[in-house]
């Protein structure tokens, strides 16, 4: 949907399915995949770090979490480098097939070469496109865009004036503020993350995990960040497709089903939401609780001779 | 033959292994408060189906993704004409597929309780649900030339529809009886032939209507068909032989009687694939809602060489927990000193599920 490839246009307009190998290799495809997964690693190497940095901070089971910990930042500190590169390559596809996506990212109504990164700035919407920046880094965004030290990146103005001239009048513009603060949002805790990171593998190597009560503290805390840092992302693809639901053809507003109206659509949201909410509080409680159960049940379960070779089914699971 | 025809083929087989998968868990949710007593009997009731549920019910995403992919114009006006009735049959799955996993975390009676209520309901709902909206196809919903569905939720409520319903959930019902007796041992295998002697009657009266009422809708001739035959001559051998000690033979019984109920909800369908009750001529067909032939072909070499695989390992899972679950199971484990029981204590010859 970010960039439809490997289809052509049947009769009466519909995309068909022409080269099933061109999804396979779609730039979009393979490094969004990539920047997924290593999402879902940094979160899993962030859970397990919380968790043990927890029980550190307490000083109970301090052999066994000493080691989650440790394999934590292990795997923690490679996979974010590996990500935040990952994640820039994914920036530059993006600024190739979806320049939309990538200049209200960084709220650049205008063209620029070189182009400033903006690290912080006040207003930049729709109503204020001359936003105040308060610290920008030059050359920094053409690097991020275009993988070169000066490369061009196309205003949001530029760009609606092309879209318009190839796909009629209306609005191209994503939510401008949406895609500046998600963007800075996931790329400034990803950075934090790879200080506490790097912080905890210095600790790690001088030998003192163990002892730091402020880096446990912090790392306890950590655990929010990877779970922003994911909606960020996902705001920021999404939000940052608008107007398309597929790119340069179909749009949003166009996309709904004939026959499910704006009643039945409020009903499911709701529904969805309540469902979530409901079964996301259980889940959150049986997180903690699980995770603050300490490790004796575990210990006495490992104790337990199991079974006899050859044993019947096993014991009730469920 | 024809691509198409193959896709409608295969999809059908996935619904079939769906309900007759998923109908068997379906069953024992729905009866696993009455069935089990007790807590250990609840959880051991449970316990039947722990290994499977889930892989069985990937049963229905693969039915629901080749829809999509092989028949989108079929998929979009079913999926869009039953989007309410989907929203609800969606929030059951959620409560019912982690309600397996929550229930046992938390020791609190309420807690349990409600995760098992969850599960009842669950799945009774589904099944009955889909039931309803595959009867839809066959009853027909308003459409109009253009394959928009122009009725609201209630016109979903045919009463072929409804009877469909009815039909799958007492069927699914019977499959879980009769599979609670070949899994389990002692009171428990004795409530489930209980369950299966009574439900098997009320689903065999509820299987010749539902036959006769296909035969009207479908219209054209009053001699039913061989699986229509066959269907009720195999809930009557499920009803029989759950008063024996045959339950490998019941639970295949059961299990035939769902696969021709669905069977012949497509065999009746076909080559329309959605029926109009506006104007006929607005019919979905396999000719006009399926994809390109190139996607089809695509499709077919990834399912030529992913489905044998899929059936292996999920044949293969079934081979592994194939002995009946007991209450003792878990206490043997508990207190392994008290008794050093053989591989099959607990256990007898079971038939192959």
């Amino acid at each position: 949907m970010q960039h439809p490839v490997g289809y052509k246009l049947n009769k009466v307009g519909q995309p068909v399915l022409s080269n099933v190998w061109a999804l396979f290799v779609n730039p979009t495809f393979v490094w969004g995949y990539a920047h997924v997964i290593l999402a879902s690693l940094i979160t899993g190497c962030l859970v397990m770090l919380a968790v043990s940095a927890w029980y550190l901070r307490k000083q109970q089971h301090v052999e066994s979490f000493h080691r989650t910990a440790k394999v934590a930042l292990i795997v923690l500190i490679p996979t974010i480098v590996i990500q935040l590169s990952v994640g820039n390559q994914l920036g530059v596809v993006e600024t190739h097939y979806q320049p939309m996506k990538i200049a209200a990212a960084e709220a650049q109504w205008n063209s620029c070469k070189p182009c400033s990164f903006s690290l912080l700035q006040v207003g930049g919407g729709a109503n204020d496109k001359t936003p105040s920046q308060i610290i920008e880094i030059p050359h920094l965004l053409s690097v991020l865009a275009t993988g070169t030290w000066s490369g061009p990146v196309t205003g949001l103005n530029q760009l609606q004036a092309q879209y318009q001239a190839k796909y009629g009048p209306g609005n191209y513009v994503p939510d401008v503020f949406i895609q500046y603060w998600s963007m800075r949002v996931m790329a400034y805790l990803a950075t934090l993350v790879l200080l506490l990171a790097l912080w905890g593998g210095w600790l790690l190597y001088r030998g003192k995990l163990r002892s730091s009560r402020v880096f446990l503290c912090l790392s306890v805390w950590a655990v929010i960040t990877p779970f922003l840092m994911n909606t960020a992302g996902w705001l920021l693809t999404e939000s940052g497709r608008q107007p398309w639901i597929v790119q340069g053809l179909q749009k949003t507003v166009n996309a709904n089903s004939p026959s499910v109206s704006a009643t039945d659509i409020w009903i499911s949201l709701i529904a969805l939401v309540l469902v979530y909410i409901v079964l996301g509080a259980a889940d959150a409680v049986l997180m903690l609780r699980y995770s603050r159960h300490g490790l004796a049940q575990a210990d006495a379960e490992a104790a337990e001779p199991s079974a006899a070779p050859g044993a019947p089914a096993p014991a009730l699971t469920y | 033959m024809q691509l198409h025809t193959i896709w409608f083929i295969i999809i059908v087989v996935f619904w079939i292994g769906f309900f007759v998968l998923e109908g068997f868990d379906f069953g024992v949710g729905a009866l696993h408060m009455f069935v089990g007593r007790s807590e250990t009997e609840r959880r051991v009731a449970i316990n039947t189906i722990g290994p499977w549920w889930d892989g069985n019910e990937v049963w229905l995403i693969v039915a629901g993704a080749a829809l999509f992919a092989a028949f989108p114009g079929w998929y979009a006006t079913m999926f869009s004409a039953l989007y309410l009735a989907l929203v609800l049959v969606l929030a059951a799955l959620l409560f019912r597929g982690v309600s397996f996993e929550y229930r046992g975390k938390g020791e609190d009676v309420r807690w349990r309780g409600g995760w098992s209520w969850a599960l009842t309901i669950g799945s009774v709902l589904i099944p009955l649900l889909i039931g309803v909206g595959l009867g839809d196809l066959l009853a027909g919903l308003p459409i109009n030339a253009q394959h928009n569905f122009t009725g609201n939720f209630f016109d979903l409520l045919t009463g072929y529809g409804l009877m469909t319903g009815v039909t799958l959930l007492v069927l699914c019902l019977l499959h879980g009886a009769t599979f609670l007796a070949l899994r389990t041992t002692g009171e428990i295998r004795d409530r489930g032939h209980g369950f299966a002697r009574v439900i098997g009657v009320i689903a065999i009266l509820v299987n010749v209507a539902w036959v006769i009422w296909t035969l009207i809708v479908i219209g054209g001739g009053t001699v039913p068909q061989p699986t229509q035959i066959f269907g009720v001559i195999a809930v009557i051998f499920a009803t029989v032989l759950a008063s024996t000690d045959n339950d490998g033979w019941a639970f295949a019984s059961s299990g035939f009687a769902i696969a021709a109920a669905i069977g012949q909800i497509f065999i009746s369908l076909y080559p329309n694939v959605m029926i109009s009750s506006t104007n006929h001529a607005y019919n979905l067909t396999v000719n006009n809602s399926a994809s390109g032939h190139y996607a089809l072909f695509v499709m077919t070499l990834v399912a030529v060489i992913f489905m044998p695989l899929v059936l292996l390992y999920q044949g293969w899972s079934f081979h592994v927990f194939r002995r009946r679950v007991t209450g003792a199971t878990a206490e043997v484990q508990q207190a392994p000193a008290t008794s050093a029981p053989g591989p099959d204590a607990g256990t007898e010859a079971t038939a192959p599920t």
